[in-house]
């Protein structure tokens, strides 16, 4: 994947690093390498802590993320990915979902200096429940490790993806089926969302950084 | 003609098949008045103004808590087609950003606080101190094979002793809150493996929503994927095997007695949650009938 965000983003030899917003400088969120790049302060994007990173480095795939974008995110964890992602989208909105109060209380300090994440303690199974505050969003990217992890991705995709807009969802094989080889769990989320109204621009494994773990892209019709 | 309900954090909205807003009610831009409607909608409760929108007009709604104001439809394309913007009736997002702030930290404290992670907390605790004590006796049994100064092995002896002293103090702590917590399950099996249930679930209502099987396997999740992956023989008990109907029945009788405990204390679990009556004398008397009915 390439995103296409000036220079909100930049790529050294394989290491990424995202511009560390002004009122967050100095602040490291999960123990990542600090760095001054052409005057502004950058965080380096660990590809082993956060799926999108791994994705990033795999594969050529453009992304069009415009700074303004906003963004649904289920399975927000403790903001890793997050932190970066509201790095990149600097005049967006994130709605970070996160069911696990443990979780949610590490991805609060996170969000506290970052006006551009809303955080959100629910249940991504229950995509209604939080209808009075998410919008219509350009993207839902998904990583939740739960078996029925497809079929919250469709019924949140259905209610808040804009038509048009991209979806990315990490699988982790180990979670749909332990006892089938990766190969069968990816191809059984496939099949659910091939039954969807969207196309998948890509699919890939995101080993070495993850194992057993895979990338969907896809677009919403229309 | 067909209307639509929606709202969104800083007021209700009527529209039409049209897409325009028949009638609205923006909230106050106050952050604790704005809170409070907020938190009203996060309890799964009705507005005021949504009743009065709904009035009459039998509107069509997305979220399951308005469903008694009209036609509740999950799936009904018109909401994907609508953006109302909140920074056009002047809501700004860094007001949003405060306040899901505060509501989330409250939210996640309160969680955080209930009876049944204490108790979670405590069990884990527990067999920490047990893992302590036990490496820590290892070690001074090894170190008195051969006759050694006592005053040496003084920062060791005092240690050891503390932590067990606190097992104790620790174990009877648990013992209380489990029985305030979950008093049917207790009267079943008795505080500690009720205990360890709980923290095997992860909370008191996930406990209660399990069926019966997984009660019966909670705790012997290595076996049971072990079998999934692999073949073999599935376990017939978790935990529940530490009491004395299952792990002193004779080997044949244990699948049995595993099955038939698990699904009292399906019902006890249920009991403790949600009618919180108390039961367990019943379900006691019934398990132990069908334990004597070979």
């Amino acid at each position: 994947m390439v995103l296409k965000n000036n220079d909100q983003l930049i790529r050294k030899r394989n290491k990424l690093f995202t511009r560390n917003p002004e009122q967050c400088n100095g602040i490291s969120v999960y123990g990542e390498q600090l760095k001054t790049i052409n005057g502004s302060q950058y965080r380096s994007w660990n590809p082993y802590r956060s799926k999108l990173a791994a994705a990033l480095l795999k594969k050529k795939f453009t992304l069009s993320l415009p700074e303004n974008s906003t963004v649904l995110y289920l399975g927000a964890a403790t903001g890793t990915t997050v932190s970066h992602l509201s790095d990149l989208i600097s005049n967006g909105t994130i709605y970070a979902v996160e069911h696990s109060p443990i979780s949610m209380k590490k991805l609060l300090s996170v969000v506290e200096p970052r006006q551009n994440i809303i955080p959100l303690f629910e249940d991504a199974n229950h995509p209604d429940r939080y209808f009075s505050i998410v919008p219509q969003v350009d993207l839902v990217y998904q990583d939740i490790s739960q078996r029925n992890q497809s079929d919250i991705f469709i019924r949140n995709m259905n209610m808040y993806l804009k038509p048009g807009g991209t979806g990315i969802i990490m699988v982790k094989a180990r979670s749909i089926d332990v006892s089938l080889p990766p190969k069968k769990a990816y191809r059984i989320v496939e099949h659910e969302l091939r039954d969807q109204d969207v196309t998948i621009h890509q699919s890939f494994s995101l080993s070495p950084f993850e194992k057993d773990h895979a990338a969907f892209v896809l677009q919403k019709q229309g | 003609m067909q209307y639509y309900l929606i709202t969104k954090w800083f007021g209700s909205f009527l529209l039409d098949s049209q897409k325009n807003i028949v009638e609205q009610f923006l909230f106050s831009k106050d952050e604790q008045k704005l809170m409070n409607k907020i938190e009203i909608i996060r309890d799964h409760r009705v507005l005021n103004e949504e009743k009065k929108l709904a009035d009459k007009h039998n509107p069509i709604v997305i979220e399951k808590r308005l469903q008694s104001l009209g036609s509740f439809q999950i799936n009904n394309s018109f909401f994907s087609t609508i953006q109302i913007n909140s920074e056009s009736f002047g809501f700004s997002k860094e007001l949003l950003h405060s306040i899901l702030l505060k509501i989330s930290k409250e939210q996640v404290d309160s969680s955080l606080s209930s009876p049944d992670y204490q108790v979670i907390q405590q069990v884990n605790a527990l067999d920490e101190l047990q893992h302590i004590a036990n490496v820590l006796s290892e070690r001074l049994a090894a170190w008195n094979m051969y006759i050694s100064d006592e005053d040496n092995q003084k920062p060791i002896v005092t240690v050891l002793q503390q932590v067990e002293k606190n097992q104790e103090l620790l174990k009877q702590q648990i013992e209380t809150d489990v029985k305030n917590l979950a008093p049917n399950m207790t009267e079943l099996i008795g505080p500690m493996i009720a205990a360890r249930l709980l923290s095997h679930a992860g909370s008191l209502k996930k406990l209660a929503m399990l069926p019966a099987s997984s009660i019966q396997l909670l705790g012997a999740e290595k076996a049971l994927f072990r079998f999934k992956k692999q073949g073999g023989r599935p376990p017939k008990h978790g935990v529940i095997f530490q009491h004395p109907s299952i792990g002193k029945a004779p080997f044949r009788l244990r699948g049995k007695h595993a099955r038939l405990l698990s699904a009292k204390l399906c019902i006890a679990a249920k009991a403790d949650m949600f009618t919180k009556r108390f039961i367990a004398s019943d379900l006691k008397k019934e398990l132990e009938e069908n334990l004597k009915n070979k």
